[in-house]
C-alpha cells in the first residue's frame, strides 16, 4: 500500500516522496480511514487515506454507497461556500487494486462526542455548537444543485415516504410505533423548505471540533438532494444527543441552530418542519436499527454491537412517541 | 434447578470481576457491551412476563392474530386501527415496558416516565380493565 500510495501523491502533488507510519484509525465493514505521515525531504506532514477496500456490502436494504470520486467533488463544492472541510489531494486509481480512496489533508480537532460534552477545554465550542451547525448547514445548503455529481439519490417527498415504507415491509413490520409515525408523516403536506444538497449524517460524531470552532464537516457518504429542513432535523434528533438535554447535539437549542442558519443567507426553515424532520430522523434511526440487525442476522457483519443494536430499536418509539404528542 | 437469574448474574460477576479487569482497548469495550447485555437480560427475565400479558391484552382489545406487534403494524399501515387515544396509550405503555427491559438509562425513558406518570407502573390486568370500559 505504501508504494501505491506514494506514486499517487507524487503524480498528484509533482514531488517525490515516502507515505509511511500507516496507522488505522476507524473503519466498518464498508470503509476504513487511516493516518499516515507523507514526507518529502525533512518536510514531512499528516495526511489521511479514506478507503474501500471492497465494493462493500451489497444487500438490498443498503443504500448504494456513494462512489469516492463524487464524494470528493461534494467536498470541494462544500469547501467553495465556505464550509470547513478536508481537502481532497489525490485519488485511487482502478489499476492500483486498492479499491476506491482518496487521500486529503489531516486536520486537527476532535470528533468524540464524549470529549466534546465533558472536557473543559471544549467549553466554547460547546456554546457555540448550535450556532454553528447552522451556520454550516446553510453553506452546505447554498451548493447549487446543478453543480451536482450525478448519482445522488433525490427523492420527491411521496417517494421517500414510500421507500421507507418499504423499508419497513421488508423488515417484517416489527414496530407499530414506526407505522404511527409513518403514517404522520403520510398525512402532512410536502415540506416547505428548498429542495439542496444534505449532507445526511451532520452530526456530533462526524463533526471535527476545535477549541472554539468547527474544524470540518466529515462522512458525507450519506449525502443526497432533498429538503433543507431535513439536515436540521437530523442534527436534534435525540440518538445524537449524548446524554446531553439540549436538542442540537446535546449542547444547544433550536433558536441558536436556526439562528446560525440565517445569518448566512437570511432565511432559515420554520420550527414547525424542523421538528417533522426530528420525527423522519427518529424514524430513520429505527430503520438503520432494523438494518443493522438484518445484516448481523444474514451473518454480513457479525459482532456484539450490530447483534445489540436491535434492542436500541425501542429508543426510536420512545422518541417517536414523545415527538408525536409535541406535534399533535 | 438453577434459575435463569442467578446464571446470568454468575457470568455478569465473571466478566466483570475476573475477565474485564485483565482487558485493554477494543475487548474492554466489547467486554462493556456485554456484561450491558446480561443485564438486559435480566431485566427481560423480571419483565418479560409483562411484556408478554400486555401483548396478549393488546392482541385481544385490537382483535389481533399471530405476531401481535407485527400484526398491529400491517393494521395500522393498512387502515384497520383506529389511531385514537385507546391505541397511542396502549403503546406509550408497550414502548415504557419495553425500554425498561432494553435500555431504562435511557434520556427518552426518563422524560415519558415524567410526561406519562400514571402509565408507569401500570401493567397486565390493570392495563386490560381501563381498555375494556
Amino acid at each position: 500500500m505504501e508504494s501505491v500510495i506514494s506514486q499517487r501523491l507524487a503524480a498528484a502533488l509533482g514531488e517525490e516522496g515516502d507515505a509511511t507510519d500507516f496507522r488505522r484509525l476507524s473503519g466498518g465493514a464498508n470503509m476504513e480511514t487511516w493516518a499516515f505521515r507523507w514526507s518529502v525531504g525533512d518536510r514531512t506532514q499528516p495526511l489521511i487515506l479514506r478507503r474501500r477496500p471492497g465494493s462493500g456490502i451489497d444487500h438490498p436494504f443498503l443504500p448504494k454507497a456513494l462512489p469516492l470520486d463524487a464524494e470528493a467533488q461534494l467536498l470541494s463544492l462544500a469547501q467553495q461556500e465556505g464550509v470547513a472541510v478536508p481537502t481532497v489531494l489525490a485519488s485511487l486509481q482502478p489499476e492500483d487494486a486498492l479499491g476506491e480512496g482518496l487521500i486529503m489533508t489531516l486536520l486537527e480537532g476532535e470528533a468524540l462526542p464524549q470529549r466534546i460534552m465533558r472536557e473543559d477545554r471544549f467549553a466554547k465550542a460547546r456554546e457555540r455548537f448550535a450556532f454553528q451547525c447552522g451556520e454550516s448547514l446553510a453553506r452546505i445548503h447554498t451548493v447549487d444543485p446543478s453543480d451536482l455529481p450525478g448519482g445522488l439519490r433525490d427523492l420527491s417527498w411521496s417517494e421517500d415516504l414510500q421507500r421507507l415504507q418499504s423499508l419497513c415491509d421488508q423488515f417484517g413490520n416489527p414496530s407499530p410505533v414506526h407505522q404511527l409515525a409513518l403514517n404522520w408523516l403520510q398525512r402532512q403536506p410536502e415540506p416547505q423548505s428548498r429542495r439542496v444538497l444534505c449532507h445526511g449524517d451532520f452530526r456530533m460524531g462526524n463533526l471535527l471540533l476545535s477549541e472554539d470552532s468547527f474544524a470540518a464537516v466529515l462522512d458525507w457518504e450519506l449525502a443526497h438532494v432533498g429538503y433543507a429542513g431535513e439536515d436540521l432535523g437530523y442534527v436534534c434528533a435525540a440518538v445524537w444527543r449524548f446524554g446531553g438535554r439540549a436538542p442540537v447535539g446535546g449542547l444547544g437549542s433550536y433558536r441558536q441552530l436556526l439562528d446560525g442558519y440565517r445569518s448566512v443567507n437570511g432565511i432559515a426553515p420554520d420550527l414547525d418542519e424542523v421538528l417533522l424532520w426530528e420525527l423522519y430522523a427518529a424514524l430513520g434511526w429505527g430503520i438503520v436499527c432494523l438494518t443493522m440487525l438484518e445484516l448481523h442476522e444474514s451473518g454480513e457483519d457479525p459482532g456484539l454491537e450490530r447483534a445489540a443494536v436491535g434492542r436500541r430499536l425501542s429508543e426510536s418509539e420512545m422518541d417517536i412517541l414523545l415527538l408525536l404528542e409535541r406535534l399533535s | 434447578m438453577t434459575s435463569r437469574e442467578v446464571l446470568l448474574q454468575a457470568l455478569n460477576d465473571f466478566l466483570t470481576k475476573d475477565v474485564q479487569p485483565q482487558l485493554s482497548g477494543a475487548s474492554a469495550y466489547k467486554t462493556r457491551i456485554a456484561r450491558n447485555l446480561i443485564n438486559l437480560l435480566l431485566r427481560e427475565v423480571s419483565l418479560g412476563d409483562s411484556l408478554a400479558a400486555l401483548d396478549a391484552i393488546g392482541a385481544e382489545t385490537f382483535a389481533l392474530e399471530g405476531d401481535f406487534s407485527e400484526s398491529l403494524s400491517v393494521a395500522l399501515r393498512d387502515g384497520q386501527v383506529l389511531e385514537d387515544e385507546a391505541l397511542i396509550t396502549f403503546l406509550r405503555r408497550r414502548t415504557l415496558l419495553q425500554m425498561a427491559i432494553d435500555n431504562p438509562r435511557y434520556s427518552g425513558f426518563r422524560e415519558a416516565c415524567a410526561r406519562w406518570p400514571d402509565l408507569v407502573g401500570k401493567l397486565g390486568e390493570e392495563l386490560g380493565e381501563e381498555l375494556g370500559e
